[in-house]
């Protein structure tokens, strides 16, 4: 009666160890993702941050402006 | 034996008073540290639950080869909590330096706003400035996402564009056009802070996810949209116009490829093309294309030319009772001009020509009901439906009021107006097998139902566009034909006609032409209309509209790499 009495004990603290380790592995399961979006967030912005600048350095009227450019440095040459 | 059962017995009682008692101690101190907290404890413990908005971005705008015309992204803005400020001048100090701003003015903002818990310095800070911030550690500072719509191409296409409020939803153009599925919806979530305000917790049960806006493809493409704005702008410079309008289509699909209108206010002149809401921005004024009705002229010819033919009431060939000298007088004593005496003509000259007199008496030999329904048959006095708002019918004299003298006006383009997306529409039915197509603004995919109406048969609309063909070799084109390609098309000149409705200026005018190419498999149909160029440079629609049509078609061709008449090329090749 005692032996299982104090094997209950240890097996219910045993328990509950583990369902706090979980737990704790749970925290740090949603932390590790919530910072792998944020990332992947900021990746995205970034690269629409780039796709605009993109846009803008090849927009017709940006290509002109270099080519009008680079036709007037050869012709000075 | 028993001894050792009895030790046994007595340390796991042991045991289990320990626990009982630690679990006992630790519920006690949980219930009393919930129920009355040290005050220390209090504030330093302190758990907030905040609600987050997780943005949603805005969907691009893209051109019909992918080419983005708007997007979002994300930036911040700068606001501070001047109730839990513990030094005004040295925080403001430490802004003013990466704000780049007078720190007296900060201070003086954050002072006298002192029990706001809001104020927002700056609307939208740089990258490198939001680096700056974050390296300072006051409490009072706090960055707040928001979105900013960038437009790579500038003011390409802008009108048509259009343009957002700062609440980031669409107030002109495509943006207000296709606002709810440019518009995606913000997540949110719920997060527990510590006193640090460092995120402790966000409860899944709580999340609901951002869904992005979806793109917009349009039927615009942007290097043709560029070509077709600078042509045009370059023109109503030169000739002091009060603005310019142009639209290019594929008449195939119906596919508007690029499209603007461009104002230029003058100096001294009275009754010019307006839009007030351009000077608040350019991007929020009217698309003049579609809400503006102008008087075409000469340009509205073909459509009455190729109806007359084919119900038989004048024969290509035939030669009509056109003035040697003199106006040509009709049935109900009109005086009819030509720009220039030719005597009797053929009907074909007529349209080459571009006799208003030839107009007349054929016209005279149709009913009314049947010039009533050559109008409507390409679409004029109708809506385009493109799915822009604010478009225009037009104006057609009703049947009511209709006489021998509108009989007559209406095939030399008078009496009657029309929206240059409306003489597009039309014009297409030449380019393709008599049919109208459905004007599109979205790009259309191969499961799209193309609702097109018959305006004529097959016959007479390529014999139309031959005829129109010889119009820019022999007749009012001749100025603005093209090396490269064979076009058909046809000019107009009509008065401007007074605000006040009492009739026209003499000396002002709307120069108009419309043109296809190449004329053996159009894959364009131009059409440039001047707003009242100044005569002393040039009035005509051949002199002054169509140069600025044969370059967009010329360009916009080799841009498409199609290739250039068989003619050109063998001349080249010597």
């Amino acid at each position: 009666m005692a032996r299982k009495l104090i094997l209950t004990i240890l097996v219910l603290s045993f328990a509950m160890l583990e369902l706090l380790a979980v737990r704790q592995e749970q925290i740090n399961t949603v932390h590790t993702m919530t910072k792998l979006h944020r990332k992947i967030d900021a990746s995205n912005e970034e690269l629409i941050a780039i796709q605009i600048q993109i846009e803008i350095a090849c927009s017709p009227s940006a290509l002109n402006t270099n080519l009008a450019l680079a036709k007037s440095v050869d012709d000075q040459q | 034996m028993i001894n050792s059962n009895i030790r046994t017995i007595r340390v796991a009682f042991l045991l289990a008073a320990l626990v009982t008692g630690l679990m006992g101690a630790s519920i006690y101190k949980i219930v009393s540290l919930k129920l009355s907290p040290p005050a220390q404890l209090l504030a330093a413990t302190v758990t907030v639950n905040s609600t987050s908005r997780q943005l949603a971005i805005r969907g691009r705008i893209l051109d019909r080869k992918g080419r983005i015309l708007a997007a979002s992204r994300t930036g911040f803005k700068l606001f501070v909590d001047p109730s839990i400020v513990e030094d005004f001048e040295i925080l403001s100090f430490e802004l003013g330096e990466i704000l780049s701003m007078p720190p007296s003015e900060i201070e003086q903002t954050l002072r006298s706003k002192p029990k706001s818990r809001y104020v927002v310095l700056s609307s939208l800070l740089s990258k490198e400035q939001v680096l700056a911030i974050n390296t300072l550690s006051y409490r009072c500072l706090g960055l707040e996402e928001r979105l900013v719509r960038e437009y790579p191409h500038g003011d390409v296409g802008g009108a048509l564009i259009g343009l957002v409020g700062t609440e980031h939803t669409g107030l002109a153009g495509f943006e207000n056009q296709y606002n709810n599925t440019l518009t995606g919806e913000s997540g949110k979530f719920v997060r527990s802070r510590d006193s640090k305000r460092n995120t402790v917790w966000i409860s899944p049960d709580d999340f609901t996810p951002k869904s992005d806006g979806d793109d917009v493809q349009l039927s615009i493409d942007v290097v043709i949209q560029d070509i077709a704005s600078t042509c045009l702008l370059a023109e109503v410079k030169r000739c002091n116009a009060g603005g310019g309008r142009i639209v290019v289509a594929d008449p195939e699909t119906g596919e508007i490829l690029a499209m603007a209108d461009i104002l230029n206010p003058r100096e001294g002149w009275t009754q010019q093309p307006e839009d007030p809401n351009r000077i608040l921005d350019s991007r929020l004024g009217r698309n003049r294309c579609l809400t503006d009705p102008y008087e075409p002229g000469s340009t509205f010819k073909p459509f009455i030319w190729s109806v007359a033919t084919e119900l038989g009431k004048a024969k290509v060939d035939e030669i009509l009772p056109t003035p040697t000298n003199g106006p040509y007088i009709t049935n109900a004593n009109r005086a009819i001009r030509d720009a220039h005496d030719y005597g009797p003509s053929s009907w074909e000259k007529v349209l080459v020509k571009s006799m208003n007199s030839g107009m007349a008496i054929v016209s005279q030999r149709m009913s009314y009901a049947q010039l009533q329904d050559a109008v409507k048959r390409f679409g004029f006095g109708e809506l385009t439906h493109i799915g822009l708002g604010g478009e225009s019918r037009g104006i057609i004299t009703s049947p009511a009021d209709w006489g021998e003298y509108t009989q007559t006006s209406v095939p030399m383009g008078q009496e009657i107006a029309v929206t240059p997306l409306q003489m597009v529409q039309g014009f297409c039915a030449f380019a393709r097998n008599g049919t109208v197509p459905q004007l599109q603004l979205k790009l259309s995919s191969d499961e799209d139902v193309m609702f097109v109406r018959k305006a004529i048969t097959p016959e007479i609309a390529a014999l139309t566009r031959k005829i129109m063909g010889k119009v820019m070799t022999e007749g009012t084109g001749m100025k603005s034909r093209s090396e490269q390609y064979k076009l058909f098309g046809k000019s107009g000149t009509a008065q401007l006609p007074c605000a006040d409705g009492s009739g026209y200026f003499e000396d002002r005018y709307i120069a108009s032409f419309i043109a296809g190419a190449p004329i053996d498999n159009p894959k364009l149909v131009v059409l440039c209309v001047i707003d009242d160029p100044d005569k002393t440079i040039g009035h005509y629609g051949g002199t002054v509209a169509g140069p600025v049509v044969r370059d967009v078609i010329e360009q916009s061709l080799n841009y498409l790499r199609v290739p250039p008449s068989i003619d050109y090329l063998a001349n080249a090749s010597r």
